[in-house]
């Protein structure tokens, strides 16, 4: 269905938030877990003479109640289930279902946060609190809250290609797969900002060229072994070798020695380079300071590095002494399905090809022990989700948008929808035929009404988008031209440009017709299908003559992004979490193969998308591309129909699931529990 | 006879190699490649020129025709682009699945649609007879996939008797039983179609044979009418029948690509609708290849089975 984001996009390289991604090796003073799951904190709990204070909201929520804040009565107050908390802020006594009970002393607030002492956090809710006076660690633990244990069941919509290796996972579930079983050095949290994961720290020197990650020292692969910084180097040495095959292998050039690495200089043995053999001997810009710590040394400084280039899973890389890396997660690579060994919250138990995978919890995982104890993802039809659903046999599951009334008359039923980083657009050739024409793109784009197509094709699934710098991401911009349905104005634009009405009212210009060709993907996404004849007729309107051509991707692979043969295209795209646009709208992505296919080149928006890079600061990025957007806008190298709601449907009986936009659906799978 | 199949196997391998050839061609020079998807929106261009020229992307057909056949002829296909995985493995797990589903199909079909026929016909223009060609001309006419969805409706999520899906349950012992019952719900819909075709062939086939004078001769000499039909009209009606099964052979396997879609049956259809969408080479020339081989197969049957029931052809 999503075969083409499947495709291009992959991995989830990614970022969202306006977030510094420089952390120094963050100092947690009270590191506070619910039944071994990490809890985050806006404000880190406190010590008042002597005695322990810790953020209400933060830790009832992860401990699955409900907050509420009552500004007129400073009271907070937290729901779960039968249970209703209230406290005060200043008063020594609580309520607990209306009992009251003394507390030590009276909660207070802090910087927006209401901070009460940490042994009312047991008397509230049960379970046992204790405090390690030695690591100063705080364990909350219940035994009975959440429910532990059963099966969650899920759908593939297609069949994955079944390399789960993470440096090669290449389609979408097997990359979902790949997620559940291996780690990265960080992760996303719910607000989409990177956490420690096997890396407990990271930091940036102050020329933004020298990134140090502090390796986790109880992090473990599933066979017990430790992580090393060994693993780490070889994971992201494999990326960069000549010989590996996958989507991961670009973005390196920055790093030091990466160069001389792709050409066997360095890095490894000339016997081992040519075999394609990984090992962990450092390289200029990837070495180890201890078997903890890593460094990433850059020539000059990359602002999307972070994001794009370091979020992939650790390998165990002494299994890898012999696989070379051109089979990574091939049939050859034994560590792919028959003995993979990860560090994830989910083991792989197995997998039966083109049929299911069947995971179990890792009860040593360093996060927490799962609250499930086993995921069944099956290879389905989508068109037997509904029967599936009502059978009890499928908990979560994508659902296409126009499938949700089938969904919504199940009460047992939930449906999660969220904007997600995916858009459709109508892509020009910029640079040769009619569209290359900036008057026709601009009078095309006045004449597409924008907001029936959402109404009315997408029933509201979407919202507007008019620069590929996505709204969700902390560089969109909205001061740019918009292009609203104007069908006059169109007919101005093309009138000026001397593009007269024609006799059966299709524009002439010196004798030739203007006649322009749509390619599309007439397999996959119904919706972006349903809005080809809809976009024919709009042109009409305005007399342009459009002539559908619809492909399957192959084709349109071949057609379009290697002979360049097309005037328009429709096409979706899933950005990444960073907005650097290198890759997607560049001059390096104009080559055969390349995504910029329309050609759309300009000195100015080179030296932007160059310039944007060169200082990690979000401030100084976010005006470099406030300029760009501009500048794409009134270029118009595309025009962008909407941004994509996703919609997934899930049994209410699956508690905690939190879908995340950019394919984080599964971000914390192991906090998700079963009801029933 | 002997010398007759020997001939005609023989004739197999130029065929084939016939067929390769042109196959070959076909597959190439449809649009797209097989490696597009390995890379990222950030490969570098140049990268993946080297990449794809170090896999032969860009050779002359005849030379990689020639690799084909080479790879082919140690007897694993190639490998596949997709997984890596030797192609003719990947056939060998797929095919005796799709052959049970199928082999199940055409069962089911025959030993349902020759009573069928037969009680139709010698009851024509009874209720039976109107149930039967209504029902029949039904199972023709509906799209396969529909009937797949409906069975699935009804038999699956309505009254829940045979699961929906899959071969055999995820964390659950891989017994026979277990297999036969998630069988029984593809191989009945996939069997529909010819069930509604063979029925309606025999029906005529038998209407006609019961208006020929050997027929009224053996009612005359006061043959019980069983005898008549069993033994001296069904025989001869089934000829034209029988003749029919040959060429259903590739038919099943066609409908098997929608129906192992639908039900999630992991066998050769799945593996070629994607092989197609991949193009994934190695693995597109072998699953035509084998396609072609049934057709081959499927006449040869056709004209075999001709020989058997009729005493009147003879082949030399």
């Amino acid at each position: 269905m999503k075969r083409y984001l499947v495709l291009l996009l992959l991995a989830f390289m990614v970022i969202l938030a306006a977030t510094p991604t420089s952390a120094a090796r963050p100092e947690q003073k009270y590191p506070v877990t619910f039944n071994g799951h990490p809890i985050g904190f806006d404000v880190e709990p406190q010590n008042v003479n002597g005695r322990v204070f810790v953020p209400f909201r933060a830790i009832f929520e992860k401990m699955g109640a409900k907050v509420y804040w009552d500004e007129a009565t400073q009271t907070v107050s937290a729901d779960r289930e039968e249970t209703s908390i209230n406290l005060t802020i200043g008063n020594k006594t609580a309520y607990v279902n209306s009992n009251p009970i003394q507390l030590s002393d009276a909660p207070f607030i802090k910087n927006g946060s209401t901070l009460i002492p940490l042994r009312f956090v047991g008397e509230a809710l049960g379970g046992t609190v204790t405090y390690d006076p030695a690591t100063t660690a705080i364990a909350i633990v219940d035994l009975k809250y959440p429910k532990r244990g059963g099966t969650l069941n899920m759908a593939m919509w297609n069949k994955p290609d079944g390399n789960f290796h993470p440096e090669v996972a290449s389609d979408t579930y097997s990359n979902w797969v790949s997620g559940m079983m291996y780690d990265g050095l960080w992760r996303y949290d719910a607000h989409i900002v990177p956490q420690p994961a096997l890396a407990d720290g990271w930091d940036w020197d102050a020329s933004n060229t020298i990134l140090t990650f502090y390796l986790r020292p109880d992090a473990k692969f599933h066979d017990g072994k430790p992580v090393t910084a060994d693993d780490v180097i070889i994971s992201f040495k494999g990326m960069m070798h000549p010989k590996y095959v996958g989507p991961r292998n670009s973005g390196w050039d920055a790093l030091m020695g990466y160069d001389d690495y792709t050409k066997g200089i360095n890095g490894e043995t000339k016997a081992n380079f040519e075999k394609g053999v990984v090992t962990a001997t450092p390289l200029a810009g990837l070495y180890k300071l201890d078997d903890h710590t890593v460094v990433f040394r850059l020539a000059h400084p990359d602002a999307a590095f972070f994001i794009t280039q370091t979020v992939f899973g650790i390998i165990d890389g002494s299994k890898y002494t012999k696989v070379p890396v051109q089979e990574w997660g091939l049939a050859s690579d034994p560590y792919n399905t028959k003995a993979p060994n990860g560090t994830g919250p989910f083991k792989m138990t197995e997998y039966a090809e083109g049929q299911y995978v069947v995971l179990v919890a890792n009860d040593n995982y360093w996060s927490g022990r799962p609250y499930i104890d086993k995921v069944v993802w099956r290879v389905l039809s989508s068109d037997v989700a509904v029967g599936e659903f009502k059978l009890g046999k499928l908990d979560i599951a994508e659902a296409e948008a126009d499938t949700l009334d089938y969904y919504r008359v199940m009460n047992n039923l939930k449906i999660a929808e969220f904007p997600d980083l995916v858009y459709q657009e109508l892509m020009f050739n910029w640079a040769k035929g009619p569209t290359s024409e900036k008057a026709v793109r601009h009078a095309i784009a006045y004449g597409i009404d924008r907001m029936a197509i959402i109404h009315n094709l997408l029933k509201d699934h979407g919202g507007t988008m008019y620069t590929p710098l996505h709204p969700l991401l902390w560089a969109a911009t909205e001061d740019v031209e918009k292009y609203g349905f104007n069908p006059d104005r169109a007919r101005q634009i093309l009138d000026e440009a001397g593009w007269k009405v024609g006799p059966n009212g299709i524009r002439v210009r010196d004798g030739k017709k203007l006649h322009i060709k749509m390619t599309y993907p007439n397999v996959g996404n119904p919706v972006r299908r349903a809005t080809a004849p809809v976009l024919q007729q709009m042109m009409k309107d305005i007399g342009i003559e459009v002539e559908l051509v619809g492909y399957d991707w192959p084709t349109i692979n071949t057609k379009v992004f290697d002979q360049k043969d097309f005037d328009m295209l429709m096409i979706g795209w899933q950005v990444v979490f960073d907005p650097d646009p290198t890759g997607m709208w560049d001059k390096s992505a104009t080559a055969q193969g390349g995504f910029n296919a329309g050609g759309f080149v300009t000195d100015e928006s080179e030296r932007l998308i160059k310039e944007a890079k060169t200082n990690p600061d979000i401030e100084f990025r976010q005006e470099v591309y406030r300029k760009w957007g501009k500048l794409w806008a009134e270029e118009l190298p595309a025009y962008i129909f909407y941004a994509k709601n996703t919609t997934m449907a899930y049994n209410d009986r699956v508690k905690n699931f939190n879908p995340l936009p950019g394919g984080l659906y599964y971000w914390n799978l192991e906090e998700l529990w079963l009801s029933k | 006879m002997r010398r007759y199949l020997a001939r005609r196997l023989l004739q197999v391998i130029p065929i084939l190699f016939g067929v390769s050839l042109v196959l070959f061609v076909i597959v190439h020079s449809a649009p797209g490649n097989p490696y597009a998807y390995l890379f990222g929106p950030r490969t570098d261009p140049a990268l993946k020129e080297r990449l794809m020229r170090e896999k032969g992307f860009y050779d002359p057909l005849p030379v990689q025709y020639v690799r084909w056949i080479k790879e082919t002829a140690t007897g694993h296909f190639g490998y596949s682009l997709r997984n890596g995985a030797p192609v003719l493995d990947q056939i060998m797990e797929r095919l005796p699945r799709t052959l049970l589903l199928t082999s199940t199909a055409f069962l089911i079909a025959i030993l349902l649609a020759i009573p069928i026929g037969v009680i139709s016909a010698t009851r024509q223009y009874s209720l039976v007879d109107y149930l039967v060609t209504s029902f029949s001309f039904m199972g023709i006419s509906l799209p396969s996939f529909f009937a797949a969805l409906v069975a699935i409706y009804l038999f699956a999520v309505t009254w829940r008797i045979f699961p929906s899906n899959g071969m055999i349950e995820a964390g659950q012992p891989h017994t026979f039983w277990t297999v036969l019952y998630h069988l029984i719900l593809p191989a009945f819909t996939l069997g529909l179609r010819d069930l509604a075709a063979y029925s309606r062939y025999t029906r005529s086939s038998m209407l006609e044979v019961l208006r020929q004078d050997y027929v009224r001769t053996a009612r005359s000499k006061g043959l019980a009418e069983r005898t008549v039909v069993y033994k001296h009209a069904l025989r001869n009606s089934l000829i034209p029948v029988i003749t029919l099964f040959g060429f259903s052979l590739p038919g099943l396997f066609g409908g098997a690509i929608i129906f192992e879609t639908i039900f999630a049956w992991p066998g050769m259809g799945l593996l070629s609708f994607e092989a197609v969408g991949n193009r994934d080479y190695p693995m597109l020339m072998a699953v035509n290849l084998f396609f072609a081989f049934l057709v081959i197969t499927g006449n040869l049957v056709a004209d075999i089975l001709y020989a058997v029931v009729d005493p009147r052809i003879r082949y030399a």
